[in-house]
């Protein structure tokens, strides 16, 4: 099944895609860090139950994932896959996912919250994903009660999501941006309007790949839709001054830039060994050698979901190739070399 | 993840160090964040973590105090410490250790402090978006001012117009007492629900 994130769209552009994710507890139990197993199991059975139900109303459906792994591979992979938001996974046996076969839309049971409903897009299409996440939110809202009060909202077990319970983002890919060092200064500026901009991947860079997020942090005194146009008309800022960092460079620039560009597929085509880091930085010049049409990526280069792919955790649990105690750089780099397409000359 | 400074620890806090001018994010253990933070570098973002209590009581703990201006009184502090969520048990140390609520009863528990608190954490206190579709139980929060009056109660913190709350478990002293206070407050809504908890106690097994 083809992935929400392997879509063309990912692969092109400044926006790479975004996420909506709603946080809802459910009225009448006690917030996670306070509920016992059967509780839980409860929760999880009646949430479960209400999604089945509604399920072709909505047109959508999803499978069970099983998250009962604690040690982690699957779980790593999941969030790798943005299928789970990171910090919404807690520690409980007794979670549960629900996810689509393209991964774009998921529920998760048994967080750090009761519910967290997360909506993905390629592109920029953040408010379809909302709208989305909306439907998905009033669905399950007719089966279940939602803990709610005039005053603060949508409560919930942090303080960070109370209110709306609605966290929404865009990744980027700001090369450019960020070889002028202004991500500092944008990031800063948009503080000013409670949003926050930061690296996607955790390496050795505080951005690999250059590959960011703009995510909002406050959750109260803004409406969902506020909050959705304030994204997009930041997003778009970022975007146009991208595009005009682009634009800026100098002859000189772009032929070293070509260089590096090549350079950089060379060593993705024919590297034996390839750690995280090193891979990000080429795939981003990769990505950048498409928008800066240094070759013709019509075709299925799709770098974006390359840069999912190639995460260890990732490799490991979805490709079934990997040999006995195989080094993941190698791995990466046969995943990599089979997948990254080849250039017509 | 693993804690990009000793790269043996689980990492719980993402920091942002500027060196040279350069901001550089990283994602650090608890040890190495403490030893960070004394140099004075900001801490961005909170994982829900543990972590995250410790900054905020860190933030209250000073803030909230010098905020309100009246004098903090021994007295006072003390009342604080003994407030327990009636319906979850989360103390008032809990919450400022952990930085989470325990249940959607805890927002009335610690209703007295929450403008405040919500105003570090959101830079707001008023929900601004939707409203459940189909609307299920509602907490019902009482004012500040309200809050603020039971100061001079009895320090056992049960007589505060804070711990209105009962569930199914309370006993039917509890709930008798719960329902009086509502009546006395006019809250029909609560009194009503109480009442019918009473019933059903009283219906089901006759205890207490
Ligand atoms: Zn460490
Ligand atoms: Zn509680």
């Amino acid at each position: 099944m083809h992935k929400w994130y392997e879509d063309r769209e990912c692969s092109e552009g400044v926006v790479i895609g975004g996420q909506v994710c709603l946080v809802r507890n459910i009225s009448g139990y006690s917030f996670e860090s306070r509920m016992d197993p059967q509780d839980q199991e409860e929760l999880r059975e009646k949430v479960f139950e209400a999604v089945r139900e509604e399920e072709s109303r909505l047109g959508l459906y999803f499978e069970e994932r099983d998250l009962s792994d604690l040690s982690g591979c699957s779980r790593t992979s999941l969030i790798g896959r943005l299928a789970i938001p990171p910090l919404m996974l807690g520690t409980s046996e007794k979670v549960g996912l629900l996810l689509t076969p393209d991964e774009a839309v998921s529920i998760l049971v048994n967080g750090t919250e009761h519910i967290c409903i997360q909506v993905s897009c390629p592109g920029k299409h953040i408010s379809q994903a909302y709208e989305t996440a909306q439907r998905v939110d009033d669905a399950l809202n007719a089966h279940l009660a939602y803990a709610f009060s005039d005053r603060y909202g949508y409560l919930t077990a942090s303080p960070l999501y109370t209110g709306t319970g609605l966290m929404a983002s865009y990744l980027l890919h700001l090369p450019y941006l960020e070889r002028s060092s202004l991500t500092g200064t944008y990031s800063k500026e948009l503080a000013r309007f409670g949003f926050t901009l930061r690296g996607h991947f955790h390496g050795s860079s505080s951005a690999p790949g250059q590959i960011y997020r703009i995510k909002n942090s406050r959750t109260l005194g803004m409406s969902e839709i506020e909050l959705i146009a304030s994204l997009e008309r930041l997003t778009d800022q970022i975007s146009s001054s991208e595009e005009k960092t682009r634009s800026e460079r100098d002859k000189d620039q772009e032929e070293i830039e070509t260089d590096q560009t090549y350079r950089a597929y060379g060593l993705l085509k024919y590297a034996r060994e390839l750690d995280f880091d090193e891979t990000l930085e080429y795939l981003s010049y990769v990505r950048s050698g498409c928008q800066n049409h240094i070759w013709d990526c019509s075709g299925d280069m799709d770098i974006f979901s390359l840069m999912i792919g190639m995460q260890d955790a990732v490799l490991i649990s979805g490709h079934g190739e990997e040999e006995e105690g195989e080094k993941a750089d190698v791995r990466r780099a046969r995943y990599i070399r089979r997948l990254l397409p080849g250039l017509e000359a | 993840m693993l804690c990009d400074r000793c790269h043996e620890n689980e990492a719980v806090v993402s920091i942002v160090e500027i060196t040279d001018g350069k901001e550089q994010t990283l994602n650090l253990c608890r040890e190495c964040a403490a030893k960070s933070a004394s140099k004075g570098i900001t801490v961005m973002h909170l994982p829900g973590s543990s972590f995250l209590g410790d900054i905020l009581a860190g933030m209250l703990g000073l803030d909230a105090a010098e905020e309100e201006k009246e004098p903090v009184d021994r007295g006072e502090d003390l009342k604080k410490n003994n407030i327990v969520c009636p319906t979850c048990g989360r103390t008032y140390d809990e919450f400022m250790k952990y930085g989470t609520f325990g249940c959607p009863d805890c927002y009335k528990t610690f209703s007295f402090l929450l403008d405040g608190y919500m105003k570090k954490v959101q830079e707001s206190s008023q929900h601004a978006g939707k409203h459940p579709r189909f609307s299920g139980e509602t907490v019902h929060i009482p004012d500040i001012e309200l809050a603020d009056s039971g100061k001079g109660d009895k320090s056992s913190g049960q007589e505060g117009p804070i711990a209105i709350t009962v569930d199914r478990d309370s006993s039917i002293e509890e709930l008798k007492a719960a329902l009086k206070r509502a009546v006395d407050r006019e809250e029909y809504e609560d009194a009503a629900r109480i009442r019918d908890m009473i019933r059903a106690c009283e219906g089901e097994t006759g205890n207490a």
